[in-house]
């Protein structure tokens, strides 16, 4: 199957005081359409800079990225600001929705700022919403829901518009364990519905029963990567058990 | 079972496949108008703050049209192209001197139209049934000559040694004496107090003198009611008032004309109507006292709106930062800030203007304010200026962040 992210050799460097830091150090993956993976490893290992790599938020210092027959490392500011909008779905940690707008608005904004605002596409929204369990809180605010819910929410919003990639930078951080692998099963289950690749940066080793491949990363480099569904199986049950 | 929804969600063009795109887009107002609705408290009380500063400023700003049309409107309003004074007296209305004689001098000069010959002074209107007198500015002017107000209601004077006065709008508001009414004249002659009786023949606009509504009379009764430190000899040579107002048959040559009347007569200085009443003792230092209050309003208003839209935008980086993550254009950002602020700046600029106005309307006729439209048009432009440039520090902080805010990661 083609990939529809290549990562080749790319590395990051800081300058700090004179001293380089390597915060992501030679890295290479691929992502199959319809794989979902999460990325692992301690505080400080590079797997955050390196999702903001592959979202065209930082450049790399060396190496390239090419996401569906596109470099990203080639293009202007302008042009990864287009990417990121028509070709990458987003969740993040926290501020993850616009407070201002509601649940439906919510979504909507990513229909909106792609020129996809159609009523098909409002159908649509509301479709999706109800998949996820939203269909009666279309009306309210962020602050009305949970944190389960704003976090469903922005799952709908980094789906609707079609993307590429999905990225999710530790969803499941601000939530209880339950409510965490409930929306992490739901985020797996929609990547490979919709044949999406899919990338989780979790600190939370237990959500990573539901991926394709843990790729651990250890000072910026990849330490190991667990692609085999009993490798995938045996970490996790592991790390259940803690 | 999962539904493949989001793959249907790409936009359907019709056969033709034809798109029209919009020249701005929606968005950023849409963006704006949500963010100021759904925090409605926050942002009506900072729209109440640039309302208030908006009455402070619209206020300011009729007091200063008020005094100075107080000051200075019987000059402003002169059916004249140039005012003469008497030469050396620093444009002193009250110091300068111009003789009956001259009239005839000044008239006889080729280009000139027109001349009379003004006079200043005060009196006090005697009002009946206990009430205050009313101080008024006592003009001396020639009957059908420049200097005459229209009378807007009744007729102008009928010559110069009737005992007729035209009264401007103000006396009429202020006393109610009307067209047809006798009224009485105190001066002080001397030591004494005497008293005059003339008939209104007429009303004009509002033509106010130093800071007094304005009678307006024939230059003989003129001479004979205004106040003198001592009575004077009755067998002196000739008429004095202060001023001549004239006309010129080609008002666009008028500095030649001034040049050419100064050179003729000696002893005379010719200005136009501008330098004329801007020369009126207080009026300049007022004006600029006032026009300083003004601009200091205008910048406490700066400060207020360009303060609460930085800790606005200080609050919300991570949230700018998840939308440029998300895609969202740094213009996309940018404009939907200028407009929410330009939408807060109209809505206070409009509350405090709907207030002022109403507000004005409870004034009574004594108080010195006076709104025009060039003044309020202005005003409020300003006003509407502030808001964008008050936000422009904001601004240009908001264009600052950086997407990777929202990852937590500083660039």
């Amino acid at each position: 199957m083609t990939a529809v992210l290549e990562a080749d050799s790319v590395t990051k460097t800081y300058e700090v005081d004179s001293t380089v830091i390597r915060a992501v150090d030679d890295v290479s993956l691929q992502i199959c359409p319809g794989e979902f993976v999460a990325l692992v490893g301690p505080s400080g290992s590079g797997k955050t800079t390196m999702l903001a790599m592959l979202a065209g938020l930082l450049k790399p210092t060396q190496g390239s990225i090419m996401i569906g027959g596109r470099k990203l490392h080639q293009m202007s500011d302008e042009q990864r600001t287009q990417f990121r909008r028509e070709k990458v779905g987003f969740t993040f940690q926290s501020n993850n929705l616009v407070p201002y707008l509601t649940v439906r608005e919510n979504v909507e904004l990513m229909l909106k700022l792609n020129n996809q605002y159609t009523r098909q596409s409002q159908e649509q929204t509301l479709g999706l919403l109800a998949q996820l369990g939203l269909g009666d809180r279309l009306n309210n605010l962020p602050s009305q829901l949970s944190g389960g819910q704003q976090q469903r929410v922005a799952i709908a919003r980094a789906l609707v518009h079609n993307p590429a990639i999905v990225l999710a930078d530790e969803p499941t951080a601000s939530l209880d364990t339950a409510r965490a692998l409930q929306v992490v099963q739901t985020f797996a289950s929609l990547i490979h519905a919709q044949n999406l690749a899919g990338i989780m940066v979790t600190h939370d080793l237990r959500m990573c029963q539901f991926v394709d491949k843990i790729i651990q990363m250890q000072d910026g480099k990849i330490a190991r990567v667990f692609d085999s569904e009993q490798e995938i199986r045996a970490f996790s049950n592991a790390h259940m058990l803690n | 079972m999962y539904v493949d929804t989001a793959r249907r969600a790409a936009p359907r063009t019709s056969n033709l496949n034809l798109q029209i795109k919009p020249l701005i887009s929606p968005l950023p107002p849409y963006l704006a108008f949500k963010e100021i609705w759904r925090n409605k408290g926050r942002f009506l009380l900072v729209s109440l703050v640039i309302a208030l500063i908006t009455t402070l400023v619209l206020f300011v700003d009729g007091l200063a049209e008020g005094l100075g049309a107080g000051n200075i409107e019987y000059l402003q309003k002169l059916n004249a192209d140039l005012v003469l004074f008497q030469e050396n007296v620093d444009l002193s209305v009250s110091a300068s001197q111009v003789g009956w004689s001259n009239l005839n001098d000044i008239g006889r000069i080729q280009g000139v139209k027109d001349v009379g010959l003004i006079g200043f002074s005060n009196a006090s209107i005697v009002l009946g049934d206990g009430q205050e007198p009313l101080d008024v500015s006592l003009i001396g002017i020639g009957a059908g000559k420049p200097g005459e107000p229209e009378a807007f209601a009744g007729r102008s004077l009928k010559g110069n040694r009737v005992k007729e006065a035209i009264i401007d709008r103000n006396v009429f508001l202020r006393t109610g004496l009307s067209v047809g009414d006798q009224f009485t004249i105190k001066t002080i002659q001397g030591i004494d107090e005497e008293f005059y009786t003339l008939e209104i023949v007429g009303i004009s606009d509002g033509r106010q003198y130093f800071i007094r509504p304005s009678i307006f009379v024939p230059y003989l009764a003129w001479d004979e009611i205004k106040p003198q430190a001592f009575v004077e000899d009755t067998d002196r040579s000739e008429l004095i008032l202060n001023v001549a107002a004239v006309q010129l048959e080609n008002p666009g040559n008028l500095d030649a004309m001034a040049r050419r009347i100064e050179a003729q007569l000696g002893s005379v200085e010719a200005v136009d109507l501008k330098t004329a009443y801007q020369a009126t003792p207080g009026y300049s230092a007022q004006q600029s006292t006032l026009n300083t209050v003004r601009i200091f309003t205008l910048l406490i208003g700066l400060l207020v709106i360009g303060g609460f839209f930085q800790i606005q935008t200080l609050q919300k980086v991570a949230q700018i930062g998840m939308l440029k993550a998300i895609g969202a254009s740094t213009s996309t950002i940018a404009i939907a800030f200028v407009v929410q602020i330009v939408y807060i700046t109209l809505l206070g600029v409009v509350i405090g203007s709907a207030g002022t106005l109403a507000l004005s309307l409870s004034f009574p006729v004594t108080v010195p304010i006076r709104f025009t439209t060039e003044s309020v048009i202005l005003a409020i432009s300003s006003l509407l200026i502030i808001g964008p440039m008050g936000g422009l520090v904001s601004l240009i902080y908001l264009l600052r962040i950086e997407p990777l805010t929202a990852l937590g990661l500083r660039p």
